[in-house]
């Protein structure tokens, strides 16, 4: 339980509570470096306001570091990490896409991964590692 | 090699991705405060009066500062060091108002809702005057003027040989006008500083910096405090691209906090990191090239006229640096670069990934494909016959272009690409709806600041006591690996693992000196100078191991992290470290400065495939191949990185990426809606390929790869669209909009 204002953003909430990981980059629902999960569903907390969580359970990524180790083994031998400052938002919601899809195509990945954006890597490294978190083949070209 | 070479994740990986690395956001300080300001909302005014009294009064608000508090001092954003005299027309705040990302005031305040409601409770009266946005408009007679010696900042004209003559005599003339447009860095991380003037006047900045020690001393000149009470701490960096290069907003965060006696926090939202912080230079170009039958291109004409905003910043050195690159990539007898630097009341352009070059390889490149078609020759066989040969003389200055391979970047990219195939079966696939065309484009990036000006990087490693090291180095790392390569050269040399390297960099106090992170010098210049830095270290090891057996140095291999003699005695590198102290009471520590002379030429060709949906506009990048000359793969793994990374940057540029205004000068790009960069989606299937001769220099023969590996990417996939519909669409970015118009032509 924390303590909240009426017309307070959950990111803002979370970040207060020194749940750090949630990065600010836009402020406006369009970046996904805020993303955490509201009973297991990623949501945007820049936009989403903490009393609409209430009595809802949310992960950040400092919670989720079990669940999630598998896969950020996998990004850090990929080389998919540069600045790392879209990881937390993008590793959530690539836990989330594993649970929801079973076993996407690579468009449905792609869509899936739309809203996180990330401005180092060309989202190749991501994808990649997505790939071989999912079980999944290489792409051919169109 | 055990390190170099070998493809290796980032070192700091595992804080990245549990979440834990802090940045800049994320620091915390004992009662800080929140900083906000006000921006000009004209793109050109006087400010009659202020009324920051409702503000001030307001519960909550710690300083509101304005003209009225603010230092004239006038100031460049952008300095190399102290005797960087670049044209200094800012102040802190001005009563004239140039261009929207002009601070009017700004307040502190215990937090953001409390900042934003005092913001809103300033009273400004402004007087309109009249403005221009366009760099050739801006030279017009009648022109509004932002100073009173006009509007131009800087013309500049260099050539080789005749051009006129070659372009009479030509068979064919091909003249490409093109227009590029302001382009937001776009890092992630969102600009943020933190100020705190001391009681004692020391003034103390957090924040992600490229270069601490040339900000350092803008601030000491603004402020009139000696250099040595600034300090910058430069944490670790989301993202920079150039946009976190200079002075941004920490002399209004240091201002406050000099007024409230509290540490202020300042952090741009994105609107604000789009419109007020520097961009990518709008230019309009014109490139003739003229040609024999035989495709021997005999001239190169180039003329543009760059938009430099309101300010100076770094305008003058991009231009420079635009013009000396476009000589060095084809061997052509006469080519002439004849640039306008212009200012006008747009938002200010500054260095970006590339710096000048996308828009002059952009104009060029564009411009040879369409020659290429008029001569009836493969634009791949018209470069080769083209094309600079390594160590050729500059035409303009005749210094040597060094082991540039940008040759053997165009057949070996072109042999993993298909060149031949690709463009037979883009034809045959092309039908009603889709349109399928090939493109390819070469150019080339420098390494560092030589000759132009100092090109100083300064490193120290230290033992510690453990056996391990301290590493210390000014150079900031974009987020790109340059510390890793770092260690990995330290490793390399001491035949240690990375994780026994501990890193202290870009920090005025605690770090060392730095000519910046621009200008590709991280792994030229940075590099070469921790090479050099941990050889002294080695040679003192291997000294202290030989006194220790009572050898010589030559008789003493390092094997598996430990000095071993050829009788197969062997001592540790702790060992080591508590011998020198107890017996030759020294503690082991090596210093050494830098200066790169040399300045070699990292040169790349891409390829591209796109399908245009001619139905909608809208353009597909289908497959990519990145052939870069890149001296010696010193980590494949974060090369291929940074590769990537370009390619989607260059996608954006060539097919969206457009900061608009409108009619007044106002920003509409005010958002990751309305300013769009590439998502996962459109991105291509990507091969790169490194071209790999030994560059003289560079650490182990490497040389940069981040700013060079953006500048093909635009004009490849622009000359693969134009291919696919047989236009000359040139006008970027290519929005669905513009590739319609040109089809119902």
């Amino acid at each position: 339980m924390l303590p909240i204002e009426p017309d307070e953003y959950l990111s803002e909430t979370l970040r207060a509570a020194g749940m750090l990981s949630v990065r600010r980059g836009c402020d406006t629902g369009m970046c996904g470096l805020c993303t955490v999960l509201v009973d297991g569903t990623p949501i945007l907390s820049c936009s989403t306001l903490s009393a609409r969580t209430d009595g809802h359970t949310v992960h950040t990524l400092e919670g989720m570091q079990e669940e999630a180790s598998e896969f950020t083994k996998y990004l850090t031998e990929q080389g998919a990490e540069q600045c790392g400052f879209c990881a937390p938002g993008f590793i959530l919601t690539v836990l989330a896409m594993k649970r929801e899809l079973q076993t996407p195509t690579e468009e449905a990945i792609r869509r899936y991964l739309n809203g996180n954006l990330c401005r180092c890597t060309g989202y190749m490294g991501q994808m990649r590692t997505v790939r071989r978190y999912m079980g999944l083949p290489e792409p051919e070209v169109d | 090699m055990k390190y170099i070479g070998v493809p290796t994740p980032i070192d700091d990986a595992l804080m990245k991705v549990t979440g834990h690395a802090l940045y800049g956001d994320d620091l915390a300080f004992p009662n800080a405060l929140v900083g906000r300001i006000l921006f000009s909302p004209y793109a050109h005014a006087n400010i009659l009066s202020i009324d920051t009294s409702a503000a001030e009064a307001l519960p909550g608000v710690h300083a509101v500062v304005s003209y009225k508090d603010s230092p004239q001092t006038l100031y460049n954003r952008i300095h190399r060091n102290l005797h960087d005299t670049p044209p200094a027309t800012e102040r802190v705040f001005d009563t004239r108002l140039r261009c929207i990302s002009d601070a009017v005031a700004a307040v502190a305040a215990d937090n953001e809702v409390i900042a934003n409601r005092a913001i809103s409770l300033i009273r400004v009266e402004y007087e309109e005057l009249p403005f221009v946005l366009d760099s050739e408009l801006a030279l017009g007679e009648n022109a509004p003027k932002l100073y009173p010696e006009g509007n131009l900042l800087e013309p500049l004209l260099t050539q080789c040989g005749d051009v006129d003559t070659a372009i009479k005599s030509a068979d064919v003339v091909y003249t490409q006008r093109m227009e590029t447009k302001m382009i937001h860095h776009a890092p992630i991380e969102p600009h943020v500083c933190v100020a705190y003037w001391a009681p004692d006047d020391n003034l103390t900045v957090w924040g992600p910096q490229q270069g601490v020690h040339r900000t350092q001393i803008i601030l000491s000149r603004i402020f009139g405090l000696p250099i040595s009470k600034v300090h910058y701490h430069s944490p670790l960096m989301g993202g920079a691209f150039g946009g976190k290069d200079g002075l941004t907003a920490e002399h209004i965060a240091a201002l406050l906090s000099k007024k409230s006696g509290r540490h202020v926090k300042i952090r741009f939202n994105r609107k604000e990191d789009i419109l007020c912080t520097t961009t990518r230079h709008a230019a309009k170009m014109t490139a003739t090239i003229a040609a024999l039958r035989d495709g021997t291109i005999t001239a190169i004409d180039y003329r543009q006229f760059m938009n430099v905003g309101a300010y100076c910043g770094g305008s003058v050195n991009v231009l420079h640096a635009m013009c000396g690159k476009m000589f060095k990539v084809y061997a052509i007898p006469n080519m002439r670069f004849d640039g306008k630097a212009v200012y006008t009341n747009t938002p200010v352009g500054g260095a970006m990934r590339g710096f000048g070059s996308p828009k002059v390889f952009t104009a060029i490149e564009v411009a040879v494909n369409q020659l290429a078609k008029r001569l009836d020759i493969d634009p791949v066989e018209l470069r080769m016959k083209n094309l600079m040969v390594p160590f050729a003389p500059d035409p303009v200055n005749g210094s040597s272009l060094a082991n540039g391979r940008v040759r053997d970047c165009l057949r070996q990219g072109a042999e993993l690409f298909e060149w031949d195939k690709k463009k037979q079966e883009c034809k045959a696939k092309s039908g009603e709806r889709y349109a399928y065309g090939v493109g390819l484009a070469a150019a080339m990036h420098g390494n560092g600041v030589a000759p132009f000006a100092p090109d100083i990087s300064v490193a120290s490693i230290a033992m510690n006591e453990d056996g391990t090291c301290l590493l210390r180095t000014g150079n900031c790392d974009h987020g790109a690996g340059t510390y890793t390569l770092y260690k990995m050269i330290v490793a390399e040399q001491l035949d240690m693992p990375l994780g026994d390297i501990n890193l202290i960099h870009s920090d005025t106090d605690a770090g060392t000196y730095d000519t910046g992170a621009g200008a590709s010098r991280n792994t030229w210049t940075g590099g070469e100078t921790i090479v050099l830095v941990a050889r002294k270290m080695r040679e003192r090891l291997f000294s202290l191991a030989a006194e220790v057996f009572g050898v010589q140095a030559e008789e003493i291999t390092l094997e598996n992290g430990v000095f071993v003699t050829k009788d197969g005695k062997s001592i540790n590198k702790t060992e080591l470290v508590w011998y020198a102290m107890d017996k030759r009471r020294e503690k082991l520590i090596e210093t050494l400065s830098y200066n790169s002379y040399y300045n070699a030429g990292s040169y790349g060709v891409h390829f591209a495939q796109v399908r245009v949906d001619k139905a909608t506009g809208t353009v597909r990048v289908l497959d990519y191949v990145a052939a870069c000359d890149v001296g010696t793969a010193l980590n494949p793994l974060l090369l291929e990185g940074q590769v990537e990374g370009a390619i989607a940057m260059g996608i954006g540029m060539a097919l969206f990426e457009e900061i608009e205004l409108d009619e007044k000068g106002r920003g509409k790009s005010t958002s990751f809606r309305r300013y769009r960069i590439a998502h996962a989606a459109d991105m291509p299937k990507i091969r790169i390929h490194f071209v790999e001769a030994y560059e003289e220099h560079g650490p182990y023969g490497g040389k940069s790869i981040g700013e060079a590996s953006i500048v093909p990417v635009a004009p490849a996939i622009i000359n693969a669209v134009n291919d696919a519909l047989g236009t000359e669409l040139s006008d970027l970015p290519l929005l669905p909009k513009k590739i319609l118009a040109a089809l119902q032509k």
